[in-house]
């Protein structure tokens, strides 16, 4: 078992240049949110499998773009590893393949198919998922998402194999339904369609058909057998001289139609003045306009008498004013004799289209009536281009009483009957009908029957094709439910066993993870708490349980299928679970797998120091190299430093006057304790989004809470907390860039020091060094050990 | 690369497919070739692999007619 001597990291993620010596220790690696932790861990990932999983599978984001620093040309990209292992190394180059040494190549291979990394996010996804994201989830932990994709590829395939085959069988089926009802048969073999069609054709007086190629000839047949196409021709050119000779008859309507012309006819001339109104208002409108547009004209040019221009042009305009409803009148009988004029001509266009039409095809027709009529007509057009003051117009009743009218439409009707007696004669007989349906069934059978004859060996293979892809669907999810049950159930003990190192004397026992059947892709997982049998962990289960749940699943998997693999990389994700249980933690990690190389990322302070004071109580501290990153930069990459405790380092800044830094770091790990105090004593704090609180989001919550629960205790202490309110205000003047900070003194700082030690002193054992946690069942708050150290009754 | 979890339920895919009558071995050929070169994943890939599966039964029907 191989494990890493160092890791040399340049130009990747967010990390310039580092080379990390372990000699084969483990390490752990504090740092800030965002100071380059990951990388370090996303580097190991990507020398062994070429891909950094979380950079993958998330629309715009890859590790070809992302993995390489954005400062940097990805060709300068590489992560190189000496393992312990006879001085062996390797180098991974960006996009380049990889050259391993023969001695390696089975960790390699190992390394680059295996899961060996837990990330924080892998167990918020797990821990929030429903059954079917939560197998997801799971599936990227044990490193079989890739089955899910081609799951899904396969399913989309058959689905669409299977729709095709449906339209297929759609169509096929429109194609028999429509020779059922051509010919009373669905069959489509050849000879029994023959049979059914020759029986139709039987029942049309037809002759039957030898075979189906015989058809088209048979049509042709039918079709010579009755009129001639020039008979056919001139059946619809009657039909046309009809249409147009039913348009003549309705010339008789012509003069009721246009009744309202002589209507205003008459209204003009029903008074002499008003005749003499229209022309006079003429001579004056013309009057107006040529004295307005000539100003030389100074006499009148009817009288000749001197004019005043501008009197006689307001004069000129009342008197047309008043004359304007007459000459309103004047207008509209101008526009009815246009609308007369039109319907009219329009009736003789037809009368001359007709007569060209039937010279063609009906010889020596009589039209003379319908000229008597036309010339009525175009006399009456002829008076009508008079101005209306001059029109002079007979009668209605008197053109409607002249005998040449009804003589007219009397023709036209006989025309009509003439036409529709010789059209007559070329209409298609019964026997024509019928033969005309024997060609109409012949083709219409053919159609179907040859698309049936296309498409049946075409539904054929699809569906084969449909049976086989299915079948290898089938198989597959089968294979893969039954395969992933059983690697859960090989887990499962594991699971178990490594769930009641975290959490013995819980009431916890029976987590099992199935396949659940009835949904594609879904895992379930049940436990048992207490009395209740199989339940959703989520039912009774903190977040901090489902977060070693997730833990426990990573692990059990790494012990099954990691054998010989010594790498165990852990991504800031023990920072939810409690003081209590991360003790637990440590005997979980170190006793169930001693011989592993531990790459532990945190950004949690105080989860840090207590790994820290586990390792040096176990004496496993020799195995471990601490990190601390103090910052990062994008052009630099993360700063190390040697790990100090942070009482240490603010010591030596208060020693060395560094009032800001030692205020800094004594504010950061007030908010560091208060946070761990908070879920210790299960203070309810309002939650923020960003997951990010400040010491005065979680002190007040947190003493609020300790003088609920604890009033003796906290009337006891309540000095040490009055005397943190009081140096607290130094804390905020030195780390907010407050002009007043200045005036602070190195003394003051120090107080406010003291006021945060012995404000955690309240909640550490002096014994054991453990903070005091709330057993609400039991109601409690206690160290962990116990009799000799804190033990407080709560008032609950 | 599959994990080595994949690889194993793959096998056993690929064994469970073997054997049966509606299961062309050709298919089982080329649905082993697509694994082999990762691309059993891809959609377009074992679209293709129904058009071949197609194309072999159309074989069938022209040699069955002959």
């Amino acid at each position: 078992m191989s494990k890493i001597k160092r890791l040399i990291v340049n130009n990747f993620r967010g990390v310039i240049q580092e080379s990390l010596d372990l000699d084969g220790s483990s390490v752990v690696i504090l740092g800030e949110n965002g100071t380059g932790k990951s990388s370090f861990i996303d580097a190991i990932e990507y020398y062994f499998t070429g891909k950094v999983s979380h950079l993958e599978g998330v629309q715009s984001i890859s590790t070809t773009k992302h993995a390489p620093h954005i400062l940097a040309d990805k060709n300068q990209t590489s992560i190189a590893i000496d393992f312990m292992k006879s001085n062996l190394s390797a180098a991974r180059k960006f996009n380049d393949a990889i050259e391993i040494p023969e001695g390696l190549k089975e960790l390699h291979t190992q390394g680059s198919s295996t899961t060996f990394i837990l990330r924080r996010k892998n167990l918020l996804d797990f821990i929030l998922a429903q059954p079917a994201s939560k197998y997801e989830q799971l599936a990227a932990i044990i490193g079989v998402d890739e089955l899910d994709k081609t799951e899904r590829s396969l399913m989309q395939v058959q689905d669409e194999t299977g729709s095709e085959v449906e339209n297929l069988i759609a169509v096929v089926e429109t194609e028999k339904a429509k020779l059922g009802d051509l010919i009373g048969k669905t069959d489509f073999s050849d000879k029994d369609m023959l049979v059914a069609i020759n029986k139709k054709l039987q029942e049309l007086q037809q002759k039957p058909l030898e075979s189906f190629s015989s058809a088209n000839e048979r049509k042709l047949q039918i079709v010579t057998g009755g009129h001639s196409p020039a008979d056919l021709a001139r059946s619809v050119q009657l039909q046309n001289l009809i249409t147009q000779c039913q348009e003549l008859s309705k010339g008789a309507d012509l003069f009721e139609t246009n009744k309202f012309l002589w209507d205003l006819v008459g209204q003009l001339h029903s008074d002499i003045k008003k005749v003499r109104d229209v022309l006079f208002g003429e001579v004056l409108k013309s009057s107006s306009r040529l004295i307005g547009q000539y100003n030389d004209i100074e006499n009148c040019p009817v009288c000749l008498q001197p004019i005043k221009r501008q009197e006689l042009l307001e004069a000129l305009e009342k008197r047309v004013a008043n004359l304007q409803p007459i000459v309103e009148l004047s207008e509209k009988i101008k526009k009815q004799i246009a609308v007369f004029k039109d319907v009219a001509k329009n009736w003789i266009d037809t009368l001359n289209n007709v007569k060209k039409i039937s010279k063609e095809i009906i010889v020596n027709w009589d039209f003379s009536p319908l000229d008597g009529y036309q010339d009525i007509i175009e006399g009456i057009i002829a008076k009508t281009s008079v101005e209306p003051a001059d029109l002079q117009l007979d009668s209605l009743e008197k053109i409607k009483a002249l005998p040449a009218i009804p003589a007219a439409f009397k023709s036209t009707k006989e025309l009509i009957d003439a036409i529709q007696k010789e059209k007559a004669k070329l209409d298609p007989t019964e026997e024509d009908k019928k033969a005309l349906q024997a060609i109409d069934l012949i083709t219409r059978t053919l159609d179907s029957h040859q698309t049936l004859s296309t498409l049946n060996p075409i539904l054929n293979t699809k569906r084969s094709t449909f049976k086989e892809i299915s079948f290898i669907y089938e198989t597959f999810v089968n294979t893969k439910r039954i395969e992933v049950q059983r690697i859960y159930s090989e887990l499962q003990d594991n699971i178990r066993e490594f769930f009641t190192v975290l959490h013995p004397n819980e009431g916890y026992k029976g987590v099992r993870l199935e396949v659940n059947e009835g949904k594609r892709a879904s895992t379930e997982i049940k436990m048992d708490f207490h009395n209740r049998i199989q339940e959703d962990p989520r039912a009774f289960n903190s977040e901090g349980h489902l977060d070693s749940l997730g833990l426990c699943v990573f692990l059990a998997f790494v012990k099954r299928f990691n054998v010989g693999f010594p790498i165990i990389a852990l991504d800031d994700v023990v920072s939810s679970i409690d003081s209590g249980h991360r003790q637990r933690v440590c005997d979980l990690l170190f006793g169930k797998f001693p011989d592993a190389q531990w790459f532990i990322t945190t950004h949690d302070y105080v989860w840090h120091e207590e790994l820290r004071a586990y390792l040096i109580a176990h004496g496993l501290a020799a195995q471990f190299k601490n990190l601390q990153i103090l910052s990062w930069t994008l052009e630099e990459g993360p700063k190390f430093n040697i790990y100090k405790p942070r009482w240490v380092l603010i010591a030596e800044k208060i020693g060395g006057g560094d009032k800001d830094g030692a205020a800094a770091s004594i504010r950061k790990e007030l908010e560091a304790f208060l946070l761990e105090a908070v879920i210790s004593l299960q203070a309810r704090v309002p939650i923020k989004r960003d997951g990010r609180y400040t010491a005065g989001d979680l002190h007040d919550p947190l003493v609020s809470q300790f003088n609920k629960k604890v009033p003796a205790v906290f009337k006891e202490k309540e000095e040490v907390f009055t005397n943190l309110r009081k140096n607290g205000i130094f804390g905020n003047l030195l780390t907010h860039n407050n002009p007043q900070a200045g005036n602070t003194s190195i003394e003051e700082v120090r107080g406010f020091a003291d006021a945060v030690s012995q404000f955690e002193n309240v909640f550490i054992c002096p014994v054991c060094n453990t903070m005091a946690i709330y057993y609400q069942d039991a109601k409690i708050i206690r160290c962990k050990c116990k009799e000799k150290g804190i033990l407080w009754v709560t008032k609950d | 690369m599959s994990s080595q979890v994949s690889e194993l339920i793959y096998n056993k895919f690929f064994e469970n497919l073997l054997g049966n009558k509606d299961i062309k071995p050709e298919t089982i050929e080329a649905i082993k070739e697509l694994y082999k070169s990762g691309k059993i994943i891809n959609k377009n890939e074992l679209i293709k692999l129904c058009q071949s599966i197609e194309a072999h039964y159309v074989k069938d029907q022209a040699t069955n007619c002959q």
